[in-house]
């Protein structure tokens, strides 16, 4: 079964449980155990009682035979996303005990279909990061080779799915964690276009950016995922687009669809990266796509526009965790502000407090004009020149990273700086949908992704464009 | 104080009366048991997301009318960023940027205040010290709240005494705040300055936090005036401070100084989208507006010819205002119905802290009753007062308790008979053109009902008995 589970599509394995060649309880089970066989560290929390209850429900529904797509089947989700009554963390110590009693809408949605959720998956702190080094609960490897990072924040989402733990997972992606560490595994992801999936019950980092996005095998399982959780949530005002099939239609004509290729993104990126790349491409061509070169010049003040915003919403978003309500608690000072400081002092990693001290810096009254208001320019300058770019072209094609997954006894310089994000992050400042697929590997055997960037809402764009590359023999 | 003169500038914190807060579902009503009115949102637990009470627009929208603002048609929502341990999100959501309401003011002894903005957001907390323990109660957390900023126009304590009320007046009007002071629903920062008579460069203000009465208003600022007019007179500069008064006492103390000044780190609320209003919505509440306490004064005095003292008095509530005319319609008797307006209705509320049961066509009964003169006045104040607790009919409790002017004409002409009989001199005198006496007989029929006849009407037939 075990076999089945990282080989069987969505389809097969819902198949087989209408068809009784197993229950879900036993293809949870199987699932739980490799999750704790597992040797890339991609969960910190597994949920045995649960996770085999709720399989046990969704047998009971199999049986009389009214069962939503994924009824039954083993799923896993973030550490940041809240799940009612199992602990969330966002892998910090400052949330190591916390557990939420309630979950996030797209949580919600995931069990109302019948989706099992196993366990929660390992991240970067708050999901700040692009390896998952930063987690307090350890780093997380990448199944492929173990002496590489998995990619983050949601590395244990993409290694999960990648190691056959499950089919898929949900992640966050704020600026390119849900695509990067899915492009470091070798596996299929979307980012949603911001306003698409609820962010009820995700735990803030960068609210103008964050959005919940499905980690999963293939583009198709990915749409059926975000058919499930997408679509109006009265307890998110800014999520706004109506519910969708987006699985449905994929098979999506390509003749005489244009590609556009921004070469400003193709600087900077190593030559094996673009040379799978470009096969990648030759597959669209093959498809009787036109591919044109575009121009989306940001590349000097993407990464800092990037800095600036995501930095000053997160040290506003992480003020509340001051111990008095919920979180790590100590009894250290005598004041409040001697109290907040040694919780907070020990409690959030380096990489959090980075970004806090950043955040407060650019939003203190003496910089708030030169740096925060002057990155929604320019982040207004980036989505415009989008819309341009998309006056010329259906969709945007580049390298989901500069690079395949980097060692994981490298330095501070890659894991710690935005430059790793500096493919996927315009996406999220301009709120588009992007899905990354694998095109190809280096000489190490390390995944390759390439990503496919759509205009707003045009999500089914975008999967149907990797789903026809993933069948079309693009997927190595 | 001579030589000088004081500027002031009020921010008022006003509740709007919404029955759930501003981004959640909980419910706002004052003095439930701590901590039970909360949700995970406002107790800003993680994950948790924003969800704006259209109600609110809606009375914030009501208000800035109220005031002749400028509705804004795109307005926005900002976070406030500083620690404290009663907010649950160590950031208030606030309108810093892009208000909801500009410009507009009032009227206060004939000088026109401009009101700068109106804001909305939500409120905090609260902290109590039992012992060496802080406890936070967070029920109030993510209340609605309005700011209403004036222009730095007040010239003296009583002015700005008077806005404030004034205010007050137009909110619960409006429906917008019950404007409960003690409660906390309505709340005055002031802001003082003083500088010379003859210049007009504003001199360093202090500002003087939370106060929750209108004498406290208008005493904190006389104490403020008095102290910056003594330091400078004394040689010292002013300093920027927040204080706080203590109004039994009538103390001001310094809770921070300048140099302690909090860096808020405002920027844009990323969770919640623009306010937008269209000309419909915006037309749509202008009509739903009530008439407003200067439209009631100004109908008092000119339909009622009443004093503007009394309109002023009569029109303080807006409950009271509506009774009074709605009692009018049926009465031409308005001299006694203000006259229970003005002297009863005061007193008995101050008296029994009870619900006005009062009805209008009664009221009106009431006043007829008097002008028939089927009851005298007192009467008529004690059965007010019955009516106002009891919520019984005039008519019914006249007779109840028998102060009702049930004598008839007969009765009247057999005591006229009796009184010329037992009083040969003074008919006598009388007769010879004594006046006088006339009142003397009067009072002795009078006497015979015990106060029951209708004096008019026994003058009436004692005239026609004595002329025969």
């Amino acid at each position: 079964m075990k076999e089945l589970l990282k080989k069987a599509t969505l389809k097969q394995l819902r198949q087989c449980l209408i068809n009784k060649e197993f229950t879900s309880v036993e293809l949870t089970g199987v699932s739980l155990s490799l999750a704790e066989a597992d040797k890339t560290n991609s969960f910190i929390t597994l949920s045995h009682e649960k996770a085999l209850a709720a399989a046990e429900n969704a047998d009971k529904k199999l049986a009389q035979k009214c069962a939503q797509p994924l009824c039954g089947i083993p799923l896993s989700v973030k550490d940041n996303i809240c799940t009612k009554g199992i602990k969330t963390t966002c892998a910090s110590k400052m949330l190591e005990d916390f557990i939420p009693p309630y979950s996030a809408t797209a949580v919600e949605r995931l069990e109302q279909d019948g989706g099992v959720i196993i366990g929660k998956t390992n991240m970067d702190e708050f999901a700040m990061g692009s390896s998952s080094k930063t987690s307090y609960f350890g780093r997380v490897l990448n199944p492929c080779n173990e002496n590489y990072v998995a990619g983050g924040s949601s590395g244990g989402s993409a290694a999960a799915v990648a190691a056959g733990i499950c089919p898929a997972s949900l992640g966050s992606d704020t600026g390119g964690s849900i695509r990067q560490p899915a492009s470091f595994c070798g596996v299929t992801a979307i980012k949603p276009t911001y306003g698409t999936v609820s962010r009820q019950g995700l735990i803030a980092f960068a609210s103008s950016l964050d959005q919940i996005g499905v980690v999963a095998k293939t583009a198709e399982y990915c749409a059926i995922i975000l058919s499930t959780i997408a679509g109006k949530d009265g307890k998110d005002m800014t999520c706004v687009k109506e519910k969708e099939e987006y699985e449905k239609g994929l098979e999506i004509g390509l003749k005489g669809k244009t590609i556009g290729i921004p070469s400003e993104l193709l600087l900077r990126v190593d030559e094996e990266v673009l040379t799978a790349f470009w096969q990648g491409i030759e597959v669209f061509k093959d498809f009787g796509c036109r591919v044109k070169t575009i121009s989306l010049p940001f590349n000097n003040f993407s990464s800092t526009v990037y800095s600036v915003i995501s930095s000053a919403e997160a040290a506003s978003n992480l003020a509340r965790y001051d111990g008095i309500r919920y979180g790590h608690r100590n009894n250290n000072g005598e004041t409040f502000e001697e109290a907040l400081k040694s919780l907070r002092g020990e409690a959030f990693g380096f990489e959090v407090k980075r970004r806090i001290m950043l955040g407060n810096f650019v939003l203190s009254d003496v910089n708030f004009e030169g740096y925060y208001k002057r990155a929604t320019q320019l982040r207004q300058k980036i989505k415009e020149l989008y819309n341009n770019a998309f006056n010329e072209c259906d969709v945007i094609l580049n390298p989901t990273a500069p690079t395949t997954a980097f060692p994981v006894k490298d330095g501070v310089l890659n894991e710690f700086s935005e430059a790793a994000d500096v493919l996927t992050l315009p996406v999220n400042l301009a709120g588009l949908p992007s899905v990354t697929t694998t095109c190809g590997y280096d000489k190490r055997g390390l995944p390759i992704g390439l990503s496919i960037t759509a205009p707003a809402f045009c999500d089914k764009l975008a999967l149907g464009f990797a789903h026809r590359f993933e069948n079309g023999g693009g997927r190595k | 104080m001579k030589g000088y003169k004081t500027v002031i500038g009020l921010e008022i914190h006003a509740e709007l009366s919404t029955k759930s807060k501003l981004f959640c579902g909980c419910d706002t009503t004052f003095g439930q048991s701590e901590n039970t009115a909360i949700c995970p949102f406002c107790m800003g637990m993680p994950g948790t997301l924003p969800n704006l009470n259209k109600k609110a627009v809606e009375l914030a929208v009501k208000a800035g009318l109220a005031f002749r603002c400028d509705i804004q048609k795109i307005s926005s929502f900002d976070r406030k960023n500083y620690y404290y341990p009663d907010l649950p999100k160590a950031y208030q959501i606030t309108q810093f940027f892009r208000p909801i309401a500009l410009g507009g003011g009032l009227e206060i002894f004939d000088k026109f205040i401009p009101i700068e903005r109106i804001h909305i957001e939500e409120d905090a907390g609260k902290l109590y010290h039992k012992g060496e323990n802080s406890l936070a109660d967070y029920n109030r957390c993510s209340v609605p709240l309005i700011e209403i900023v004036t222009a730095p126009k007040i010239t003296s304590a009583k002015m700005a005494r008077a806005f404030a009320e004034r205010v007050s007046r137009v909110l619960s009007y409006t429906q917008v705040c019950d404007c409960k002071m003690e409660q906390g629903s309505l709340r005055v920062d002031v802001n003082v300055s003083v500088c010379p008579e003859d210049s007009n460069t504003l001199g360093t203000r202090t500002e003087i936090k939370n106060l929750n009465s209108f004498r406290a208003v208008e005493h904190a600022i006389e104490a403020e005036a008095k102290r910056q007019i003594a330091l400078i007179n004394g040689g010292q500069r002013v300093v920027m401070q927040t204080l706080h008064f203590d109004d039994v006492k009538g103390k001001l103390t310094v809770l921070r100084t300048k140099e302690e000044r909090v860096d808020y780190r405002y920027f844009p609320e990323p969770d919640i989208p623009n306010i937008e209003l269209n000309d419909e919505y915006i037309e749509n509440i202008k009509k739903s507006l009530p008439r407003l306490p200067h439209q009631v004064e100004k109908t008092l005095v000119e339909e009622y010819s009443l004093s503007t003292q009394a309109a002023e008095q009569i029109s303080e509530e807006r409950a009271t205002a509506e009774l009074f005319e709605a009692a009018a319609l049926s009465t031409q008797n308005i001299k006694t119905l203000t006259s229970l307006f003005i002297t009863e209705l005061p007193r008995i509320k101050r008296a029994n802290n009870k619900p006005c049961l009062l009805i209008p066509q009664e009221i009106a009964c009431l006043c007829n009753m008097v002008k028939d003169r089927k009851i005298n006045n007192n009467a008529a104040k004690e059965i007010f007062e019955e009516m106002f607790l009891t919520g019984k009919k005039a008519l019914e409790l006249a007779e109840q308790k028998g102060f009702l002017i049930s004598v008839t004409q007969g009765d009247i002409e057999l005591a006229v008979k009796e009184v010329i009989e037992q009083n040969p001199v003074a008919v006598k005198q009388y007769v010879d053109g004594s006046q006088k006496v006339f009142g003397f007989l009067v009072g002795q029929i009078a006497k015979k009902f015990n106060g029951a006849a209708d004096p008019v009407k026994i003058r009436e037939i004692l005239e026609k008995a004595l002329n025969k």
